[in-house]
């Protein structure tokens, strides 16, 4: 098994923090990560941004959105439609 | 069953009438800007019209586009990941590995401010400056977080078809998820 320093540097961190989007930390790494959480202010910040954005992104791919082509965007897709 | 062949199938103007302005819609949250939202949704009409005949009368006309959309959406992503330019997360970024010290600590605190889903989800303004934030990251970051992330690609297929390992994967995330977090902040929440 391998072994983690009892300590993680910001920039360990940062990339614990987005791989835990991707899957389950295990759970050695994720206490190691939780250390540094509770001793680090930057990384808390990172940490509640990066997660925030990730789940602003999720909300907003699940919102109607009202973007309507222009007159001449429509016009074009017309007319390539009709050439086939 | 109804008859399973979409009713406006030969009319290309009611299709577009019924249904452009959402497929447009729907293209312009996942990608850079108009014109590729445009060259896709385009793509889509002809593709759909090509294929009316496989058309299932048991899918609303409306969810068979936006499926066929889906495809185009995931194929525009993985050809720009697929660029040999840029990063393959294998080696040093510098733009990410800069926002740190020698001991490998935050040189610069990260700003105090918190996202506010709910205000932001419909703000045209902060989409626009999000996107601005994509277009400037290496295309390669850019296209393999919009694959994962904006398409929901499941890792493994990612993998796969962009030839990296899981690793390789997570660290181009990692990058990309690093960069937009710092654009956004000099360009937006810094500013509110």
């Amino acid at each position: 098994m391998k072994q983690h320093s009892l300590l993680f540097s910001c920039r360990q961190v940062t990339r614990q923090v987005s791989e835990s989007l991707e899957h389950r930390l295990p759970v050695g790494r994720r206490i190691v990560v939780l250390l540094h959480l509770a001793m680090c202010s930057a990384c808390r910040a990172y940490r509640r941004q990066v997660l925030g954005l990730d789940r602003l992104i999720r909300v907003r791919l699940g919102r109607p959105v009202i973007a309507p082509m222009t007159a001449a965007e429509r016009e074009r897709l017309l007319k390539r439609l009709h050439q086939g | 069953m109804t008859d399973p062949t979409p009713a406006r199938a030969s009319d290309p103007s009611g299709w577009v009438e019924a249904h452009g302005d959402a497929l447009f819609a729907y293209c312009l949250q996942r990608v850079r800007d108009r014109d590729t939202a445009e060259d896709l949704v385009q793509e889509t009409f002809l593709a759909a019209l090509q294929g009316a005949a496989d058309f299932r009368g048991d899918a609303a006309e409306r969810t068979w586009l936006i499926g066929i959309l889906r495809h185009k959406l995931v194929d525009h992503h993985r050809k720009r990941a697929r660029e040999r330019t840029g990063d393959a997360g294998d080696v040093a970024d510098p733009v990410v590995d800069g926002a740190f010290d020698a001991t490998d600590h935050f040189k610069v605190h990260p700003g105090a401010w918190a996202v506010d889903a709910g205000k932001l989800a419909d703000d045209r303004e902060f989409w626009a400056v999000f996107q601005a934030c994509l277009a400037a990251m290496p295309t390669r970051l850019a296209a393999v977080f919009s694959l994962r992330v904006l398409e929901e690609a499941e890792p493994e297929t990612v993998c796969q078809e962009l030839d990296v390992t899981a690793t390789n994967l997570w660290v181009m995330l990692h990058r990309a998820r690093a960069r937009l977090r710092t654009c956004l902040e000099e360009r937006w929440f810094g500013k509110e």
